[in-house]
């Protein structure tokens, strides 16, 4: 069924469903509870979404729901002093993916996990630097929960990425 | 998965392993100090060897942690999630518990990383 013809169209609905789906994923998360002891380890299912964006509307696009999603997804079930550090991993991790999708040397799994570590080194950054001081104790399990994290994300990716690239065309 | 992809999965299990080995709280040296900053400037150091029980005031409110027998941990925070209790006792130079609400971290620090005149209680 071809109801919207235009691309154009059919483009701003999959920013919004997307914008969507991800603060959905950010909700079903924040139910997790995951209790390591350190502070963003998680899954980052939302993260999905950007590479879904990132593999099928383009960079630009792509960033502009990501700071949607953040945005909304932060106020709505966390709080403003974690918008500082969700913002600071979003933008690092999405800054170093979209790099190492344009390299052409990864595939989407590869690009998730770059996304996963680099999120998380964001946040300790940001953490660090608040606190005056590098917080390495964290430093081994945020990037193994990244990685981890990444590679699970960056599989349901691919498998997103597929079917919405019939959407799009 | 492409072989990059493996290769990059990899090298960063790698690289978590061996910071992990590696990681301060592995060093033998017994821990001398129990350093205290908040907001990243120092509020106390404390003798590890010395029971003692503290208040700490973070930016949100007051923290307790306790020093008992060479370990340390927190005891009561007011953040909301609590993480630097579920951070546990710690008693080596170098590891660290860290509030990340309230601003603090407690860190134990060895005997020859500090000036002994530097004690306040």
């Amino acid at each position: 069924m071809r109801l919207y013809r235009s691309e154009r169209t059919r483009r701003v609905v999959l920013c919004g469903v997307l914008t969507a789906a991800a603060m959905v994923l950010a909700y079903v998360e924040s139910l997790i509870p995951l209790s390591v002891g350190v502070p963003g380890v998680k899954p980052g299912l939302a993260n999905i979404v950007s590479l879904c964006a990132l593999y099928t509307l383009g960079a630009g696009t792509a960033f502009g729901v990501l700071i949607a999603r953040i945005v909304l997804s932060t106020l709505t079930f966390r709080s403003m002093s974690a918008l500082l550090y969700s913002l600071a991993g979003g933008i690092l991790s999405f800054g170093v993916m979209w790099l190492c999708k344009r390299s052409k040397k990864f595939g989407i799994a590869g690009v998730g996990i770059a996304g996963g570590v680099t999120h998380n080194l964001g946040q300790l950054l940001v953490a660090s630097l608040l606190l005056g001081r590098a917080l390495t104790a964290w430093l081994p399990i945020l990037l193994l929960a990244g990685a981890v994290a990444g590679t699970v994300v960056g599989a349901a990716a691919a498998v997103t990425v597929k079917h919405l690239k019939k959407v799009l065309r | 998965m492409k072989r990059n992809d493996v290769i990059l999965l990899f090298g960063v299990l790698a690289a978590a392993l061996l910071l992990w080995v590696f990681r301060p709280g592995q060093r033998t040296e017994d821990g001398v100090w129990v350093l205290v900053r908040i907001k990243g400037a120092e509020y106390g150091r404390y003798a590890l060897s010395e029971d003692r029980t503290e208040e700490l005031p973070g930016v949100l409110g007051t923290n307790r942690f306790v020093i008992k027998d060479g370990t340390v941990w927190m005891e009561e925070a007011v953040c909301p999630d609590k993480y630097c209790i579920r951070q546990g006792v710690i008693s080596k130079a170098g590891q660290q518990i860290i509030c990340l609400p309230n601003s603090i971290i407690i860190e134990i620090i060895g005997g020859e990383e500090t000036g002994l005149d530097a004690i306040v209680s």
